[in-house]
C-alpha cells in the first residue's frame, strides 16, 4: 500500500508545463529590465570575470571614444576637400581672367589699329 | 563553458512552475511567482556557476518564495477550471479522478509538510537533500514524509469507504478538494 502510494503520488505530483509563452515573457521582462546587460554569461571559472568584464569595460571605451574621434576626423577631411575644391575653383576663375584679359586686349589692339587706318 | 539566462529559462521552467503550482495551488500566481525567481536570477546571473547550479539555486528560491506567498496571502488553496481533469474514457476515470484527489489533500498538508512531500515525490529529492534545501534537519524530513503519508493514505481509505457507501458515487464534497 505504502508502495502504491508513493507511486501514485509521483504520478499525481508530475511536473507541469508552464504556459506556451512563459518563456517568452520571463526573457522580455528581463530585456526590459537591463537592456544593456547580454542575457548570455560566463560560468565555470569565476576568476575569469572580472578579466571580462574589464575587456568588456576596455571595448565600451574604446567604441566611445572612435564614437567621439571619428566624426571629427571625417569633418576635417570633408573641410580639406571643400579647400581644395576652393582653390580649384580659384585657380580656374584667375586662368579665365587673364584669358579674357588677353582677350580683350587683342581686340582693343583691333579696334585701335582700324581707327588709325580710317583716320 | 558559457550557459545563457534563455537556456536556464528553458530547462527549468517546468520544475519552477510545477513546484509553485503543487504548493499554492493557483496557476496565475505559480505563474506570476516562477517568474518574479526568474528575474530574481537573472539580477544575480553573475553568482550562477553553471546549469547544475542554476537548478539547485531555482528550486530553493521557489521553495522558500511559496512559502513565504502563503503566508503572505493566506489565501485557501481553491481549485480551478486548470485544476479540474478532462473528461476521459470511462476506463481512465479513476486514475484521474485519484490523482486529483491526492493533489487535494497534498494541498491541505501544513506547508513545511507539503513542501517536503512534493519536493520528494515531484522531485525526487533524497531526504538528505530536501532537509538542506529547507534548512531542516534530516530526521524533521522523514518525520514530515512519515506522517504526511499516512494522513494521506488515512483520508484516501476514509473518501474510498464514503465512496462505497455512497453508492460508488464520488461525494460532491470531493469535487472541491
Amino acid at each position: 500500500m505504502n508502495e502504491n502510494l508513493e507511486d501514485v503520488l509521483r504520478e499525481s505530483l508530475r511536473r507541469e508545463a508552464p504556459p506556451a509563452d512563459f518563456a517568452a515573457k520571463v526573457l522580455a521582462k528581463a530585456g526590459a529590465e537591463a537592456p544593456r546587460a547580454t542575457l548570455s554569461v560566463v560560468a565555470g571559472n569565476s576568476a575569469k570575470k572580472p578579466w571580462q568584464r574589464r575587456s568588456f569595460t576596455l571595448a565600451l571605451a574604446a567604441t566611445l571614444a572612435a564614437v567621439a574621434i571619428v566624426p571629427a576626423v571625417v569633418l576635417d577631411y570633408q573641410h580639406k576637400q571643400e579647400e581644395a575644391r576652393g582653390l580649384k575653383a580659384k585657380q580656374d576663375l584667375l586662368t579665365a581672367l587673364a584669358i579674357t584679359r588677353d582677350q580683350l586686349q587683342q581686340a582693343r589692339e583691333k579696334v585701335r589699329r582700324t581707327t588709325r587706318i580710317i583716320q | 563553458m558559457e550557459i545563457d539566462f534563455a537556456s536556464i529559462v528553458a530547462k527549468n521552467q517546468s520544475m519552477v512552475f510545477s513546484l509553485a503550482l503543487r504548493f499554492l495551488r493557483n496557476r496565475e500566481i505559480a505563474e506570476e511567482l516562477a517568474q518574479d525567481v526568474f528575474l530574481q536570477c537573472y539580477r544575480q546571473i553573475d553568482k550562477i556557476e553553471d546549469a547544475g547550479h542554476a537548478c539547485s539555486w531555482l528550486r530553493r528560491a521557489i521553495c522558500h518564495r511559496s512559502i513565504d506567498e502563503l503566508r503572505k496571502r493566506r489565501f485557501r488553496p481553491a481549485i480551478g477550471l486548470d485544476d479540474i481533469p478532462e473528461p476521459a474514457a470511462v476506463g481512465g476515470m479513476p486514475d484521474l479522478m485519484m490523482r486529483d484527489r491526492l493533489r487535494g489533500l497534498v494541498s491541505d498538508l501544513p506547508e513545511k509538510a507539503r513542501m517536503v512531500v512534493v519536493l520528494r515525490y515531484q522531485e525526487d529529492l533524497s531526504p538528505t537533500e530536501i532537509g538542506e534545501m529547507l534548512e531542516m534537519p534530516v530526521s524533521t524530513v522523514k518525520s514530515h514524509l512519515h506522517r504526511s503519508l499516512a494522513l494521506l493514505r488515512g483520508r484516501l481509505e476514509k473518501r474510498g469507504r464514503a465512496r462505497v457507501a455512497n453508492g460508488g458515487d464520488i461525494p460532491a464534497t470531493e469535487v472541491c478538494l
